[in-house]
């Protein structure tokens, strides 16, 4: 298995730059990003080498690392006011929350403790063993997802099992290009999702009424994309 | 609420090369208390929440205890020093996330810290952590101390202690 410590050194780098910094950091959309996946790779890792400790704490930093990368891709497309000063609003908001994750002591602790949790190698039948099911659970979570009426959740539930797969594949030095495609197609799909989430919320919803038809008559060939994206993985994942 | 002390179980002696917070547990140690595990299986205990010390010797005794976890766990310094306010919110924030609220919470850690924190919500007596002040009671390695009431300081009661080869002789008859 591929040893963990870069992974580590990315995790720790991006966290320490964030809280010495502070909000200027944070303001770098790049550092955030690479919270979210080291932290997401290294619960991964901790998963394949079958402990249960500090999954939780690691999808706990991914989550809000991710709600404040959402915003940050979200924003970097050309909005019109006042839907563009929401969205900064509601950037400051998720930074805040993430800084205040980042300070806290239960980061502290999963930086502490990652290092032993995640260096073990663990025996390589037990990785396999775990792969296969991450295989499976891909598989099951899409049986629904041709259906028109499929909910978003049901195409971002695969694209969290996809991510998972495509991880632990890595982490054994295993091929896991042809995942790459379908993921992108979901990531699309989540931003779009994420646009009409945020619309949703905010108090600017009726006035924005043009804009919001707008997003839901994209969202049907989104998912079309998608879809298509999956059936080439899907190929793929049941060969292997 | 109930909440569930548990020391760490036995873990290597401090030597060159590693810090005290890369202490693993020994071969024994894991195996022992895999068998209190087994004993706290037995008399059905489930914890809705567990939340531990980040140092090594911690964490591999909270992983072992997987089988009789039922909800989240969560990593926090504040189990790796003494008992403070910050402890007590990090778990009521715990408890108002959850629903329903949780009933049955365990925090594995260390000694001195455990005991400081059971005579802190049981008595409300900060007075009796000072170093010099005879032990009022000390969990020992893979021990369990249980605690019922509203977690705050001095509306807590000791409801039991269960020594680490009791609770092995438990998971030793399946």
């Amino acid at each position: 298995m591929q040893p963990a410590s870069s992974v580590i050194a990315r995790l720790r780098e991006g966290v320490a730059r964030l809280r010495d910094e502070g909000s200027s950091a944070a303001h770098d959309p790049e550092l955030v990003h690479r919270v979210r996946v080291s932290s997401a790779r290294l619960r991964t890792r901790v998963e394949l080498v079958g402990a249960r400790m500090l999954r939780d704490d690691l999808r706990w930093l991914r989550k809000s690392a991710a709600a404040l990368r959402d915003l940050d891709v979200l924003v970097e497309r050309a909005h019109p006011e006042p839907w563009a000063r929401w969205l900064e609003h509601r950037r400051a908001e998720e930074r805040s929350a993430f800084l205040a994750t980042l300070a806290s002591a239960r980061a502290k602790g999963l930086l502490t403790a990652i290092e032993d949790a995640s260096s073990a190698d663990g025996d390589e039948d037990g990785a396999r063993e775990r792969i296969e099911r991450l295989r499976e659970r891909a598989l099951r979570s899409a049986r629904h997802l041709e259906d028109p009426k499929a909910a978003d959740s049901a195409f971002h539930d695969l694209r969290r099992r996809l991510r998972r797969l495509r991880y632990a594949l890595e982490w054994i030095d295993a091929d896991a290009k042809p995942l790459e495609d379908v993921q992108a197609e979901l990531g699309a799909l989540n931003d779009h999702t994420t646009a009409l989430r945020e619309l949703e919320r905010s108090p600017l919803a009726a006035s924005l009424a043009a804009k919001r038809a707008a997003l839901e008559r994209d969202l049907a060939p989104r998912r079309a994309r998608a879809l298509k994206a999956w059936k080439a993985a899907k190929a793929w994942i049941e060969e292997r | 609420m109930q909440l569930w002390l548990v020391r760490h179980a036995e873990a290597e002696e401090l030597r060159v090369g590693i810090t005290d917070a890369q202490r693993a547990l020994t071969k024994k140690g894991k195996k022992r208390w895999k068998k209190g595990v087994r004993g706290l299986d037995d008399l059905g205990v489930r914890f809705d929440f567990l939340a531990h010390s980040p140092l090594r010797r911690a964490v591999e005794t909270a992983d072992l205890a997987t089988p009789i976890l039922r909800g989240e766990s969560a990593v926090t310094t504040d189990l790796a020093r003494p008992p403070s306010d910050a402890l007590l919110d990090f778990l009521r924030d715990a408890s108002d996330a959850s629903t329903p609220p949780l009933e049955r919470v365990a925090v594995v850690g260390h000694e001195p810290w455990l005991t400081d924190l059971a005579v802190w919500l049981v008595f409300d007596w900060r007075s009796a952590l000072s170093p010099t002040s005879p032990p009022w009671l000390e969990l020992e390695k893979g021990g369990v101390a249980v605690l019922e009431g509203e977690l705050v300081p001095g509306r807590m009661r000791l409801v039991a202690l269960h020594r680490a080869r009791t609770l092995r002789r438990l998971g030793r008859t399946r």
